[in-house]
């Protein structure tokens, strides 16, 4: 017999040994209640992180719904508002047009509606000056209208 | 992952005892290994669970001999909780005849007395190839060490337990 069969030998017997050795039942008991110890933390682990993800996954739902539509308002304004002034003529180059002065908005003062609507624009973040702009053209347009017809009536009246 | 563990929790627990030479440390031991495989790599294919666990019982038991070593350097006074603890605890053989019993006590007694006075990492290293049947990558990736480094503490390991039990072997 050889070094190499010798040393064969020698593993396969301790490994033979050492697979017969028995567990005395203390221990056998303990380790099975370290398995299920950790069979049972895995499954409540298996079961929360679900939930984790879930709830991660609605709250950060929750912050983008809130924040991201007012942001953007904030963007479209600051953006519009940027374009506006970047349009506007410099007092320097055209001294007429920037010496003129601005046009007050001009309301009926008995119409409630027409009250609620610059109230209600004023009350927002961000309200975009062009539209802002028309609107008040726009309000002209009908108050001057609404006088013509007043006109008319009253020459009738009288 | 319940058969697993059932399959490798007595190699695992007489390769930590060897180790650490005290049953509870050693149950702790495979406790913390099994507990840590579940948590963090229950979900991987059940191929990887083997050299997964084999790595994490390898660095439990790499702690407690750390620590042991640790405690014994700062607190020499203090009593060693191995001493005269795991060689008794191995061995239950009641159950088979007389004249056998007694010959797998008295090479189970020797077997244990050489594995347990082997270096932990010679110890480790055999106990892992040429028991759990891992080839040398594997104990190397189980040791974090190179597979150079296994063959070395394979060859003393061996060497050594020729030495010791060139006697009365069966």
């Amino acid at each position: 017999m050889n070094g190499d069969d010798e040393q064969l030998k020698l593993i396969t017997d301790i490994r033979r040994v050492l697979d017969d050795t028995p567990l005395d039942a203390d221990s056998r008991t303990a380790l099975q209640r370290a398995r299920g110890h950790a069979l049972q933390a895995g499954r409540r682990r298996a079961w929360r992180m679900p939930w984790l993800q879930v709830a991660l996954g609605a709250s950060l739902a929750a912050v983008l719904a809130v924040n991201l539509p007012e942001r953007e308002q904030r963007a479209a304004g600051i953006g519009s508002a940027n374009a506006v002034a970047s349009a506007e003529p410099t007092p320097a180059t055209s001294p007429a047009i920037a010496s003129k002065p601005k046009q007050a908005p001009v309301r009926p003062a008995s119409s409630k509606q027409e009250d609620a609507k610059p109230a209600a624009i004023a009350s927002a973040p961000a309200v975009d000056a062009d539209l802002l702009e028309n609107l008040e053209m726009y309000e002209d347009a009908e108050f001057y209208q609404w006088l013509s017809e007043q006109d008319v009536e009253g020459a009738i009246d009288a | 992952m319940a058969s697993f563990l059932a399959s490798v929790e007595h190699k695992a627990y007489h390769m930590a005892l060897f180790a650490v030479k005290h049953r509870d440390d050693a149950l702790d031991i495979v406790q913390d290994a099994m507990l840590q495989l579940v948590q963090r790599y229950g979900g991987r294919p059940d191929t990887e669970w083997p050299p997964l666990f084999h790595r994490i019982l390898q660095n439990r038991i790499m702690d407690a001999h750390r620590s042991r070593r640790w405690s014994r350097m700062l607190m020499p006074w203090r009593e060693d909780p191995e001493d005269g603890e795991a060689v008794t605890d191995l061995a239950d053989s009641k159950q088979l005849p007389q004249a056998e019993r007694l010959q797998q006590d008295r090479a189970m007694a020797r077997l244990q007395t050489a594995l347990q006075d082997l270096p932990v990492r010679q110890q480790q290293a055999y106990l892992l190839r040429h028991w759990q049947g891992l080839d040398v990558k594997e104990t190397a990736q189980a040791m974090r060490c190179s597979e150079g480094s296994v063959k070395t503490h394979l060859s003393r390991a061996l060497a050594v337990l020729k030495r010791e039990l060139a006697e009365d072997w069966p």
